[in-house]
């Protein structure tokens, strides 16, 4: 146990690391901050909720830029999508707090932005499940008729509508070969912003889904460029969170030392997989994460009576890093034992990336 | 050539690691003889008494901590001193007892030169969980310049960490290349 | 055991059921006691 002075709690560093580490794998696999899963997180290990949110903020800008150098080096960095829609999301997401201010001014509850959240990440995850499950089954079609299949495959037609959009400015992003006008990349910048900051929902999981349903970016691509996006919002956000009195530097270190080797393994993870098995991971745990939030759900409505509701909400919130992070793991491992020829079950081969 | 990249590899992975480890010293230095801290609890930012919530967080209504209102530098145990909006805080301050409260008198009262509290905390609950809400960090404004000095120093120490392990998987002849993104059918 | 593996869907609950076992002997011996 370490006691943080700020804070005003002590807290068990391990605790801390191992978050770290496990939200780090998972950001940098599949380009999402992790706030969703870190911030109820910190609550249970004893900070204040103001201090959990500020922490969380502090640690994402951190470990994104660990993991964003890792994929610079992997090549999925688009630098000028990357720049063309930073401005939409920092406008975005300053538009969505000032809503979300003004919507509690006029009494708008916490279990009804709980509930609207709950609906965005059903919404989200429902799309990507299904749609990566087609493309999954068409890549096993694809192998089996002996053709070569690339790192992605998508067989949502949404990209083609909006790159068919031809607003002037045109934007040319050359490592993601698109052809889009700027305004969709600022409009998709700016939505994702609002909703991120309305509903306190992380920038990521909603960025990397509308970059590869919306713009047509790869998966791989979404990811390291989305981390970068996160670089400069996330570290926006921490000075907003700081002079608010709500980090704890020592904390923050802690989780990043965590970060250190959970981010290095998730950025590493993609190089291993096809784009499938990233959005996968992605719709997994924004199922998980909402069956999490489900349960606090109840926990509230139900006047907080039932502890048996409490204590699965907490087992839950630990339990869907733990499981990501697994689920991560074994990816690479099939991954490393198909390339050697082992045998690995039969709807791996599809996921992962040939030699 | 594998054995350049390798040599390579140790110099990065050497370099950013010291530089990684000399911004870790930096940070436990200045949390130790409490700069960071006092970055922290740098200026009021509401009218009321600066206290230290860690002295009195065991009182109740049965055993209500007496606080002795003063002008201290420093406040050791319990006491608390005058402030208005903007005034600096005095040395182990770690949060404000407002007007408002006091007016209310619930939670702390004030009594001739003294200030009475029965309540120091609450609980609370943030995104489904409860938690401790203490008069810690309640009205005080952090030095904005101490945002500024942490997110930087953060986003160096994680820029140094990302490049020592480069260096690292460089190191250990861990080959990482650029992925091909459009070969083969997609 | 690879007829189990072989189903993504069984993969998936078994994985989960292993992490959410972790998260309750966490639970157990950490949270317990600090949380309200």
């Amino acid at each position: 146990m370490f006691e943080f002075v700020i804070a005003g709690v002590s807290a068990p560093i391990f605790l801390l690391i191992l978050t770290g580490t496990t939200v780090g794998m998972v950001g940098g696999f599949i380009g999402v901050g992790g706030g969703y899963m870190v911030t109820p997180a910190l609550i249970v290990f004893g900070f204040p909720g103001y201090m959990a949110s500020g922490i969380d903020v502090m640690h994402i800008a951190g470990k994104s830029v660990i993991a964003t150098v890792r994929h610079r080096q992997l090549g999925n960095i688009d630098w000028v999508l990357a720049l063309a829609m930073v401005g939409g999301t920092m406008m975005g997401v300053e538009m969505g707090v000032r809503l979300l201010n003004y919507t509690k001014a006029i009494g708008l509850s916490g279990i009804a932005l709980l509930t609207g959240s709950v609906g965005i990440m059903i919404g989200l995850f429902l799309y990507t499940q299904i749609e990566t499950h087609r493309a999954h089954k068409k890549i096993t079609e694809l192998t089996k008729e002996g053709k070569t299949v690339g790192r992605e495959l998508r067989v949502s037609r949404l990209p083609i509508f909006f790159q068919s959009i031809a607003l002037w400015p045109i934007v040319r992003c050359h490592t993601a070969r698109l052809v889009v006008s700027m305004w969709v990349i600022v409009i998709v910048g700016i939505c994702t912003g609002v909703l991120a900051g309305f509903f306190g929902v992380g920038g990521g999981f909603i960025r990397v889904p509308a970059l590869v349903y919306v713009v047509g970016a790869t998966t791989h691509i979404a990811v390291g460029t989305d981390l970068l996006e996160i670089v400069v919002s996330g570290g926006y956000g921490a000075l907003r969170q700081y002079m608010s009195g709500n980090v704890d530097m020592i904390a923050v270190f802690f989780m990043i030392i965590g970060a250190m080797f959970g981010a290095q393994f998730g950025s590493i993870a993609t190089s291993f997989v096809r784009g499938p098995a990233i959005r996968y991971i992605l719709s997994y745990s924004l199922l998980l994460a909402t069956t999490g939030a489900f349960l606090r759900l109840f926990y509230l409505l139900t006047a907080q009576q039932y502890q048996v509701l409490n204590f699965l909400a907490v087992v839950f919130t630990v339990g869907e890093m733990i499981f990501l992070c697994l689920f991560i793991m074994s990816l690479v491992w099939f991954a490393v034992r198909h390339r050697h020829g082992k045998w690995v079950p039969g709807w791996v081969p599809a996921l992962v990336a040939e030699p | 050539m594998a054995e350049a990249s390798k040599a390579r590899g140790v110099i990065k992975f050497l370099v950013w690691a010291l530089i990684a480890a000399a911004l870790t010293v930096y940070m436990w230095v200045d949390y130790y003889d409490g700069t960071l801290v006092s970055w922290y609890y740098y200026k009021a930012a509401s009218d009321g008494w600066a206290v230290n919530s860690d002295a009195f967080k065991d009182a109740s209504k049965d055993k209500p901590a007496i606080l002795e209102i003063g002008s201290f530098q420093k406040i050791e145990g319990l006491q608390a001193v005058p402030v208005k909006k903007g005034d600096r805080l005095p040395t182990h301050t770690n949060g404000i007892i407002d007007k408002k409260t006091v007016q209310e008198g619930k939670r702390v009262s004030l009594e001739g030169n003294t200030l009475k509290v029965t309540v120091p905390s609450q609980v609370k609950e943030s995104k489904g969980f409860k938690y401790r809400d203490t008069f810690k960090h309640k009205g005080v404004e952090t030095n904005p310049w101490g945002g500024v000095w942490s997110v930087a120093f953060i986003l160096a120490l994680a820029l140094a960490l990302g490049l020592m392990a480069e260096g690292f998987t460089d190191m250990c002849g861990l080959k990482l290349e650029k992925i091909k993104h459009y070969e083969g059918v997609h | 055991m690879k007829s189990l593996v072989d189903s993504m869907l069984a993969y998936w609950i078994l994985l989960l059921l292993i992490s959410l076992g972790a998260a309750s002997l966490i639970y157990t011996f950490w949270l317990k006691d600090v949380l309200m």
